[in-house]
């Protein structure tokens, strides 16, 4: 993808999705986090994350087709900011609004080119409260051949 | 700069395979070896959001609820992998006021432990949060002069 390509991505709207925290999940998740003993009546934080991350309208791999990526080509989650608005509960399901905030291709000495695209992901509540805000930047190498 | 007590986890296998069930991630470098290897990484990569759950997990055993977290963000500099021992670090850089409620400014990082002496710690994760102080922990800050 050339660099006019990603710079048009900048204020997609990502389809609605939803998410619900679901208490099997929940006690999975808290417990793969070394938090066996989580007990307090409302999400563990890393649902801040988690539920914009997995209810936005895409799937991952959606996701990667959408930047013309490959899934075994390397990409990581690079930078999170998350704003908490209000508790999230476990058992509730919430709505995932998003966007394509910025993109940017960078040079590293070591790393070479890559590009730096960012998602702005908010929870909402079925009060359509907001819940969370999560900005989520994930890192993707370049190779030259994706580059065009 | 009051410490924040430090949290120590080590990095397990199933528990990335959990996360990735989870997340519905099908990212191949959490368990591809191969892979990993010719991308000229050191192991299979555990998730960012673990990584960033142990940094939580320290602050709401410090703050004593997670309820306590109203903003994190972080920056991710190197990753951890299945069996590397992990240590979240933070400190309290100032207090600030909003209506009634008391908020902590911290710094907050995730570091990897050497395996031997002579080995330094690596980065994994830096950042900010802020969280809000219980009546007790406010004042136990103040007694120790910060704010």
């Amino acid at each position: 993808m050339d660099l006019d390509a990603l710079s048009e991505l900048i204020g997609y709207e990502l389809p609605v999705g939803q998410y619900c925290i679901t208490a099997s999940d929940h006690k999975r998740t808290v417990g793969a986090i070394h938090q066996e003993n989580y007990a307090f009546d409302v999400a563990h934080p890393i649902y801040a994350h988690l539920a914009p991350h997995c209810g936005m309208g895409f799937k991952i791999d959606e996701f990667f087709d959408f930047v013309d990526f490959p899934m075994d080509g390397g990409a990581l989650y690079g930078e999170g900011d998350l704003t908490f608005h209000k508790q999230m509960q476990v058992g509730v399901t919430y709505v995932v609004r998003g966007r394509v905030a910025s993109v940017e291709r960078k040079q590293g000495s070591r790393t070479g080119t890559f590009d730096l695209i960012t998602l702005h992901l908010e929870l909402f509540d079925s009060n359509n409260e907001l819940v969370v805000t999560s900005l989520e930047t994930y890192v993707f190498p370049r190779s030259e051949t994706q580059m065009k | 700069m009051s410490p924040i007590p430090s949290l120590v986890v080590e990095v397990r296998s199933q528990d990335i395979e959990t996360i990735m069930d989870v997340m519905e991630d099908m990212n191949p470098v959490h368990v591809d070896k191969e892979l990993v290897e010719s991308l000229g990484l050191r192991g299979c990569v555990n998730q960012g959001p673990a990584n960033l759950g142990y940094v939580m997990n320290m602050l709401i055993s410090w703050s004593g609820s997670p309820e306590t977290i109203r903003h994190l963000n972080v920056r991710f500099h190197s990753i951890s992998c299945p069996g590397d021992r992990l240590e979240a670090r933070g400190a309290v850089s100032n207090l600030f006021s909003e209506g009634t409620s008391c908020f902590a400014r911290c710094s907050v990082e995730l570091v990897r432990l050497p395996e031997a002496a002579s080995e330094d710690t690596e980065l994994i994760l830096s950042g900010t949060a802020v969280v809000e102080l219980s009546d007790d922990l406010e004042a136990t800050l103040r007694l120790s002069g910060e704010g």
